[in-house]
């Protein structure tokens, strides 16, 4: 939302669609490492495979796009 | 520490989410806006953050989410939630609308009050329509009190013409201006109130000619605005013709009598100035039925013909067995005596309205009928034969480049893997269910129950 600007309205369903076509998947963080730093835990969305091919093919159909999600994010490790 | 209008917010939206996923759901957002609020971000922002969490929560509605794997049942959830929620509902409107007791009615002599009928005695006709000669003679001979006549006219505005002592017999005074005198023109009218806004409220009105349908009219009365006779909206009354010779009748009891002694009195009567069978068939009855058997009757054989025509239209189709179509006709019966319930309500609380039987009303109350009534076919025929959850992953079966050979339709599959439903897409073939055995349960994999 920061990074694009856009409201939470927007970013979250997209969020859903995207998990939906298996281009992203989510993970809520340990509780543990919630708890310690005395907060409610994040959940995580991070970039499959084919969610990087789709971009790769959005970012060459859109070239906008490269300008606005400079960094994206990666994989949560296992 | 978010906000409480956040939470609230985000505890209204979480209504929208499906109940396995709401936790999960509630705890992200929250989780969000308490990252948003330690990291700064003002109050607004963070309500205006929570917002969008409605159009998150919406998403859950959409149609996209419910053709994923991840879509549970939509709202018609389980058989009969939507039907007994209408049914619920049309229950606190009947209590809402004081359907369950008897109306008052706008007469002060009410409880005298009687109408005449003749017993045709062929599949429960009645005639109401008595002559001169006979209201004479009963009023001659102190069998009632009092006698008033009356007939009504259908059309565009519909009316009645009524004796000069119509209104003193119901024990009505207009609200404004007089009622009928045997000296007054058959040009002259006491109109409703319902007609009288129709002129503004206008208290100038009286004394004054108007142009209504059947010629011009001077205006007398104006009625109070409660006053109602006769199911058919009549919106004005008008002195008998002195041709007249046959006509519908209303009587005052004489203080202390009973219907029974009343109506043995009338047929003794009678019986000196008409024909024996004659006599013997006229009743005296109360001036109004009670309107809660007839409205009980209608809701119930409007649920019944749903419910009828339900399993009839199962057994053309040759669909499912018996408790299938049984629950279908249960549904349905359920649902349209829900409506029906409704309806009546609606009409009772509705000042004007009549009695549910009035034509335009009731073709609208029909079609609203139908609608609902398609919804629930069109759904149980979407749910699986044995266990009743919806149907799943439709795919597309057979080619439109060759209908003869491979006909096109859609399969559905059961969830729990009880069987398919193949849904015919052309005219030349039929839908059927193929049940299946329990060597084929390992390939069907539940992920939400």
């Amino acid at each position: 939302m920061d990074m694009t600007g856009l409201p939470s309205g927007t970013v979250y369903p997209a969020l859903r669609r995207l998990e939906q076509a298996g281009y992203v998947t989510s993970k809520w963080e340990k509780d543990s490492v919630a708890q310690k730093d005395q907060r409610p835990a994040r959940k995580y969305y991070a970039i499959t495979r084919p969610g990087e091919a789709a971009l790769d093919a959005a970012v060459k159909r859109y070239p906008l796009m490269e300008h606005v999600i400079p960094n994206l994010p990666q994989k949560p490790k296992e | 520490m978010v906000p409480r209008s956040c939470r609230f917010l985000i505890a209204a939206a979480s209504l929208l989410v499906p109940r396995t996923l709401r936790a999960d759901w509630k705890r992200e957002w929250h989780a969000e806006l308490w990252h948003r609020a330690e990291t700064g971000t003002p109050p607004d922002e963070l309500l205006k953050c929570a917002q969008g969490a409605f159009r998150d929560a919406a998403w859950f509605r959409s149609s996209e989410y419910a053709r994923s794997d991840m879509a549970e049942d939509r709202f018609f959830v389980k058989p009969f939630r939507l039907e007994f929620s209408v049914l619920g509902v049309a229950i606190l409107l009947c209590l809402w609308a004081g359907v369950w007791w008897y109306p008052a009615l706008p007469y002060s002599n009410a409880g005298r009050l009687v109408r005449f009928e003749r017993n045709v005695r062929f599949m429960g006709a009645v005639d109401s329509i008595f002559s001169q000669m006979l209201l004479k003679h009963l009023e001659s001979e102190r069998v009632l009190q009092e006698i008033a006549t009356y007939r009504i006219f259908l059309g565009l505005m519909p009316g009645a013409r009524v004796s000069s002592n119509f209104f003193d017999v119901l024990g009505v005074q207009p609200a404004l201006g007089r009622a009928f005198r045997e000296s007054d023109p058959e040009n002259s009218a006491v109109i409703t109130d319902d007609l009288w806004r129709r002129f503004h409220r206008d208290p100038a009105i009286i004394g004054k000619s108007v142009r209504l349908p059947y010629g011009k009219y001077t205006i007398i009365g104006i009625l109070p605005r409660n006053f109602w006779f006769s199911n058919d909206r009549l919106w004005y009354y008008t002195p008998m013709p002195r041709s007249s010779r046959f006509y519908s009748a209303v009587g005052l009891m004489k203080p202390g009598s009973t219907l029974l002694s009343t109506r043995d009195d009338a047929r003794r009567i009678s019986s000196k100035v008409e024909l024996a069978w004659m006599a013997k068939s006229l009743e005296i009855l109360p001036i109004f039925d009670d309107p809660r058997k007839q409205e009980a009757s209608f809701a119930f054989t409007i649920g019944i013909i749903g419910a009828a025509l339900g399993l009839l239209f199962l057994m053309i189709r040759g669909m499912g067995g018996a408790f299938y179509r049984l629950l279908l006709g249960a549904r349905l019966f359920v649902l349209l005596l829900g409506l029906s319930a409704m309806w009546v309500a609606l009409v009772r609380s509705t000042p004007g309205m009549r009695g549910p039987f009035s034509f335009f009303q009731l073709w609208i109350f029909l079609l609203v009928c139908s609608a609902a009534s398609f919804l629930i076919v069109r759904d149980h025929g979407a749910r699986c034969l044995v266990c009743f959850r919806r149907l799943r992953l439709p795919a597309p079966i057979g080619v439109w480049s060759s209908p003869i050979l491979d006909q096109p339709g859609t399969e559905y599959v059961c969830p729990d893997g009880h069987g398919m439903l193949y849904i015919a897409e052309t005219r030349n073939d039929t839908d059927y269910w193929t049940g299946l055995d329990e060597t084929w349960q390992d390939l069907f994999v539940h992920t939400h129950r």
